[in-house]
């Protein structure tokens, strides 16, 4: 920046109270600092790697199960681990300063069966046409996977496309088909099918599933995930300590009633084994890649890798950079354990710190190397990929794995939390911006200013990251859910993100360096957000507008309801018992899934780490964690039903525009467009007109002229807010596994458009295909006509903290937000609109023009990240649907 | 005129709101256009705002030519040529009653201006205030904003009344009057300065810049908040180092060490297309950043502090 100003000038006479002094001359456009050379060689090597799958892992794990017919399944799985653990290959690479990854490949990753083997199998097999009946394919077919960056689109040479993203060599893929078949009827999706059908009304349910009224069964897609992970245990005790643990309380517990402890403890134990020839594999394989390294700087390097691992084999940590790789490893390991997505490391810069404090107070650590392990910690946490299903995959993770870095929020004693390794987490993410870790900043208006203005210059550089969350209206949030399981405003505070935008209840765990005791932050609560997943509210619309049916297939999903729909009151009634209908039966099958998974596919190492597992002996899916009350309801596109509603209200029943049969031939005649489905657009303003479009041109425009939710409009805002209010507490009429009452969840992830792609055009004037609006209180894309604070009025028109989260996504132009003083105002705004008791607000500080231009172009932006619903993405490796989407949200531009 | 009421009844005439508007004064404000000017520069970037009321806005690609604002026309001016609308300005501008667009279902035809109250307009300041963050505000811009002088009056009075930083950006060339009645609810003025030449300035803006630099003494002398001279560098037109010389003597004369540059840019051309009007600025060229930091250097080497754009800081 050039400063031209002569700063010996006195204040002019004439400034008033609001006129500060200028500071600084013309600013050229903010360059954003470069990484470190290692970390950006490691940045080039993963953007030049597709996602390689590999069958090691399955295979010995699938072997260790079969060889223990009979076993008791905890140890049957904890064994399986183990071997599965004790075979990877192991994969160091050159300047790596953090070691261990998944699988044998950079950006590997493996199927797991064991959760559920039919979409394996589908190629080869019938099975596929069996489980296409039970209707859980069709989200697959919904969904569009990005074309580009790392993913194997195509099937080439000796490479199998699988999902259109995973890559398996050829030969490997008879063992995998091999492998899948032996979970035949065992797998947890396989057991836990059996019994859910017996919930009454489970036709009901597969229809729903067909319909893509819901989106997934979470019980066996994602069992884990979307929480916050615990490093306290192997920090504070070291591995072979937690065995020591396990070993002490096992004897305390054999023969004692509640056995089940038992086999935990000893489950464990078999667990960690696993873990530690795993890791003592990788520090052998860094001993040979040192004997074969010429180069003395990376042999050292490979030395120093080999010597840490050994430690960590069974020792705590004492340095930073122990602690950091410690921190990997097991938040590798978890990942290993189940098909999970949205693992979120929580408030690491708080955990650390006392190590990197330590380090920089002995003076072995400086603050430039602390960026450079960061930032290779970002590419670290980049590479990972989540093998699933193509529709959870593709249609709701886009391919993020939700890898949630928290900083900011409050200590236990309620002051400030963040810190100057925080700080070096922000400088990190900006210099090296990868879409993962992604950063949530916990705001409280305890936080430092500079802190804070911090956070805002790395939301400028782009990369949607750091999302703006409110530390306030979690605790609300979590102490109305958690009181009944004892927390209190203390513990309230160790929240953090799990996943892409869940509150997560914490704990504040001792941790000991040097004497002193720390209270450190981690998560202690399973999955926060199973259960009914996704509910398409304008498809449930739908079905009450053509008495029960999906309109697009023409399949019966509910009971026709068979009434004459000639009030407003009438269609909101019905619109609310088919949607609890859904949850009802979603509820209980979701139950018996997870309750399967529990008992045939328990989770260790994840359970290990919990607070209070190891204490109580039980684990996550036996209420060992200190928070069991995490069971949801999510929901998607809550904006289009009340635009929708708002619309059928105006035009049908207040003012009388049209019929509702009209309306109805309407939104069947798609108002005169062509279907999505057939051009390949899915955004509202790329839509193609069919020949008798005039038709329907003057009921087209009364529906999008109709009240629209963002617009401060009361008229809108008030059938959004009954909306909010009385789904928030219809959840907790319904109770999860654990007896206890569910809460309802906010979030659309991708879900909004593989959702909006087989709903029909909806009464406000949205077209058939046409993705939702995303998130929970982001306008329709083009709807919000009268500025952001119109829209932050309309988002806020409700209390955020009755349900898990809301989010709201704004494009910004750079413009808006440009030099030093765009960056203070960035933040009033932002402040602003928390303060006002909003939840959550990200942005895309990017220009539309750009996105047209590299959706043209891929190759030209293989580097260009977008904030899509609650994470950031690589912009060539969305979808087309959410990719048209993200082009027409509102762009708010303001020039000199 | 007396416009000292405390009632608040007025109504004017305004083309747009905008929140979060960061570059015309302090803090994030909200802005207010409001309609009617008294010049007409040729380089305008709001030209429907020149029209005192209303100003028809058409989008020949969004026609279908269905005819329904022709039958809707109350003045029998409308008139459908080739399928495509012509639309006399002179008649549809000064309309009582314009209502031919409500019928147009692509949204071809609208209708920019509109009437509001000043409690109705001050209900929507106080829903933005609640986003603005510390050193926010309401801008009062245009057109010129003091030419609906009673409504620019009560405004700045009411937001005054309520505490809150008010500014306009003026284009000067006003009676004194007008500056006299608001100047006690104001806080802030942008004041507009095109050229320093009296002819040349009524080539390029209908008028003469005569009145314009006595309001610009008056104000200096009087307005006891902050006064901001702002150019709009339009090069080939006012960027000769002559007519920035003629700046420099003149903020001396006056006591003004402070200059906002706002340099040509050509986002409003397809305003004029849609009024049907044709845009003369296309010959001039975008400043470029070089150019631009000469003339800082230019203002600073003078002892003013030169800001570009929405670089200003507040």
């Amino acid at each position: 920046m050039e400063n031209n100003h002569k700063s010996s000038e006195v204040l002019p006479d004439n400034y008033n109270y609001y006129g500060t002094r200028p500071q600084g001359g013309f600013q050229d456009r903010e360059v954003k600092k470069p990484p470190s050379i290692r970390a950006e060689k490691a940045r080039t090597m993963y953007l030049e790697t597709k996602s390689s799958a590999s069958v090691e892992f399955p295979y010995w794990y699938t072997r260790r199960w079969e060889e223990l017919e009979g076993e008791i399944p905890i140890i049957r799985r904890a064994e399986a681990l183990k071997s599965g653990f004790a075979h990877l290959t192991p994969a160091v690479l050159p300047g790596e300063l953090l070691a261990m990854r998944k699988a044998n490949y950079l950006r590997g990753s493996y199927p797991m069966p064991w959760l559920s083997e039919a979409f394996f199998l589908s190629k080869e097999d019938d099975l596929y046409k069996e489980a296409q009946k039970a209707g859980k394919a069709s989200a697959d077919e919904a969904t569009t996977m990005g074309q580009g960056g790392g993913n194997v689109t195509e099937s080439s040479g000796n490479v199998i496309s699988i999902a259109g993203k995973f890559g398996l060599r050829k030969e490997e893929m008879p063992i995998l088909i091999k492998t899948a078949k032996r979970w035949l009827n065992r797998s947890v999706d396989d057991v836990g099918h059996k019994y859910e059908q017996l919930v009454p009304g489970y036709d009901t349910k597969e229809e729903i599933m067909r319909a893509v009224i819901c989106m997934f069964d979470s019980g066996y897609t994602l069992p884990q995930g979307r929480e916050v992970i615990n490093y306290y245990y192997p920090l504070q005790y070291g591995i072979e300590g937690i065995k020591k643990i396990c070993r002490e309380n096992q004897a305390n517990v054999a023969g004692f009633p509640e056995m089940d402890r038992l086999y935990f403890y000893k489950g464990v134990h078999t667990m960690l084994e696993g873990l530690q020839t795993w890791i003592l594999n990788y520090s052998k394989e860094a001993h040979l890649m040192a004997s074969l390294e010429n180069d003395q700087v990376q042999k050292s390097e490979y030395l120093e890798i080999a010597d840490r691992l050994e430690r960590l084999s069974e020792s705590r940590p004492d340095t930073f950079h122990d602690a950091l790789q410690l921190v990997w490893i097991f938040h590798v390991a978890v990942l290993n354990e189940d098909a999970i997505s949205g693992l979120s490391p929580g408030r690491l810069g708080q955990v650390l710190y006392p190590y990197w404090k330590q380090d920089m107070n002995k003076g072995i650590l400086t603050r430039e190397k602390t960026i450079e392990l960061l930032e290779c910690m970002r590419v670290k946490f980049t590479e990972i990929d989540c093998f699933a299903s193509m529709g959870v995959v593709g249609g709701v993770l886009s391919g993020n794995t939700f890898n949630n870095l928290c900083i900011g929020g409050l200590d236990k004693e309620g002051n400030s939390a963040a810190n100057e390794l925080e700080m070096l987490i922000l400088e990190s993410a900006i210099s090296c911006d990868t879409p993962q870790p992604t950063l949530s900043l916990l705001f409280d208006e305890k936080l430092p200013e500079e802190f804070l203005l911090k956070g805002v210059e790395c939301t400028k550089i782009g990369t949607g990251y750091p999302a703006w969350v409110n530390n306030r209206v979690a605790m609300e949030f979590l102490l109305n859910n958690f009181r009944k399981e004892g927390m209190q405003s203390e513990e309230a505070r160790a929240w953090a993100i799990g996943g892409c935008l869940e509150t997560s209840p914490g704990s504040w765990m001792p941790l000991e360096l040097n004497g002193e005791t720390y209270f450190i932050p981690g998560g202690s609560a399973p999955a926060t957000s199973v259960g009914v997943h996704f509910i398409s509210l304008p498809k449930v619309l739908e079905a009450v507008l053509f008495d029960g049916l999906d309109k697009r297939t023409g399949r019966r999903v509910y009971p026709p309801h068979g009434v004459e729909l000639d009030t407003y009151e009438k269609i909101w009634t019905i619109f609310k018992h088919y949607f609890s209908l859904t949850v009802e039966v979603l509820t209980l099958t979701n139950n018996i899934q997870h309750d399967i998974w529990g008992k045939v596919s328990p989770s260790l190492i994840n359970s290990m780490l919990k607070p209070d597992c190891l204490a109580t002996g039980k684990d996550i899916s036996h209420k060992g964690s200190r928070y069991n009350r995490t069971f949801n309801v999510e929901i998607c596109g809550g904006v289009n039903l009340a635009n929708s509603l708002s619309s059928l209200k105006k035009n049908v029943f207040d003012e009388k525009t049209m019929t509702l049969d009209v309306l109805r031939t309407a939104i069947e005649s798609n108002f005169g467009y062509l279907s999505a489905l057939d051009t390949g657009a899915y955004s509202l303003t790329d839509q193609v007109k069919s020949a008798d479009y005039k038709a329907w041109l003057r009921i087209h425009k009364l529906c999008l002229d109709a009240p629209k939710y963002g617009n401060d409009d009361k008229y809108a805002d008030d059938i959004f807010r009954e909306w909010q209010l009385w789904f928030s507490k219809m959840c907790e009429n319904y109770k999860s596994l654990y007896d206890e009452p569910l809460y309802s969840c906010q979030i659309s992830v991708s879900t909004h458009a593989p959702m909006g792609a087989v709903t029909l055009a909806t009464p406000d004037g949205r077209l058939c295909g046409t993705t939702f609006a995303d998130g929970s209180v982001s306008a329709y894309p083009g709807s919000d006509k009268n500025g952001p604070y119109a829209l932050f009025n309309s988002a806020t028109c409700y209390n955020h903290a009755l349900s898990q989260n809301s989010q709201l996504n704004m494009k910004i132009h750079p413009s808006v937000v440009m030099g030093r003083e765009g960056s203070r105002k960035f933040l009033e705004m932002i402040k602003a609109y928390l303060r006002k008791g909003a939840f959550h607000a990200q942005f895309n500080i990017v220009d539309s023009r750009m996105l047209r231009d590299a959706q043209k172009n891929p190759a030209d932006y293989r580097g260009l990240m977008v904030r899509v619903a609650g994470f950031t993405q690589y912009w060539v490796e969305l979808g087309k649907q959410i990719q048209d989407e993200v082009i027409a949200r509102t762009e708010y531009e303001q020039l000199g | 005129m007396t416009l000292k009421t405390n009632r608040y009844d007025s109504k004017g005439y305004l083309f747009d709101i905008q929140g979060l508007s960061v570059h015309d004064g302090p803090g994030c404000r909200t802005l207010i256009f409001l309609c009617g000017c008294t010049l007409n520069c040729f380089w305008c970037s709001n030209p429907e705002g020149i029209s005192p009321k209303h100003s028809l806005i058409y989008a020949n690609e969004k026609c279908l030519g269905c005819g329904n604002c022709v039958s809707l026309c109350t003045q029998n001016a409308l008139m459908l040529v080739d399928g495509k609308l012509k639309i006399p300005g002179e008649i549809c501008h000064t309309c009582d009653s314009p209502n031919c667009f409500t019928e147009c279902y692509t949204n071809a035809l609208r209708l920019s201006g509109y009437e509001i109250s000043v409690e109705k307009l001050y209900e929507i300041i106080q829903r933005d205030r609640q986003f603005w963050g510390l050193n926010g505000g309401v801008t009062l811009t245009g057109g010129e904003p003091l030419l609906q002088l009673e409504f620019a009056h009560d405004i700045l009075r009411r937001c005054h009344e309520g505490y809150i930083h008010t500014a306009i950006e003026t284009c000067g060339n006003i009676p004194w009057k007008n500056f006299q009645e608001v100047i006690p609810n104001l806080d802030w003025i942008f004041f507009d300065l095109k050229h320093m030449d009296n002819f040349r300035h009524k080539e390029a803006t209908g008028s003469g810049n005569l009145l314009i630099l006595e309001n610009l003494a008056r104000l200096s002398k009087e307005f006891q908040g902050r006064l901001i001279v702002r150019l709009p560098l339009i090069p080939g037109f006012n960027d000769s180092d002559e007519n920035l010389n003629s700046v420099i003597s003149l903020l001396k004369k006056i006591g003004r060490n402070e200059i906002n540059i706002l340099p040509l840019h050509h986002l409003g051309r397809e305003k004029y297309q849609m009024l049907q009007r044709d845009y003369q600025g296309n010959g001039y060229p975008i400043p470029s950043n070089e150019k631009l930091k000469d003339i800082q250097k230019l203002f600073e080497a003078s002892g003013v502090d030169c800001f570009i754009g929405g670089e200003t800081p507040f």
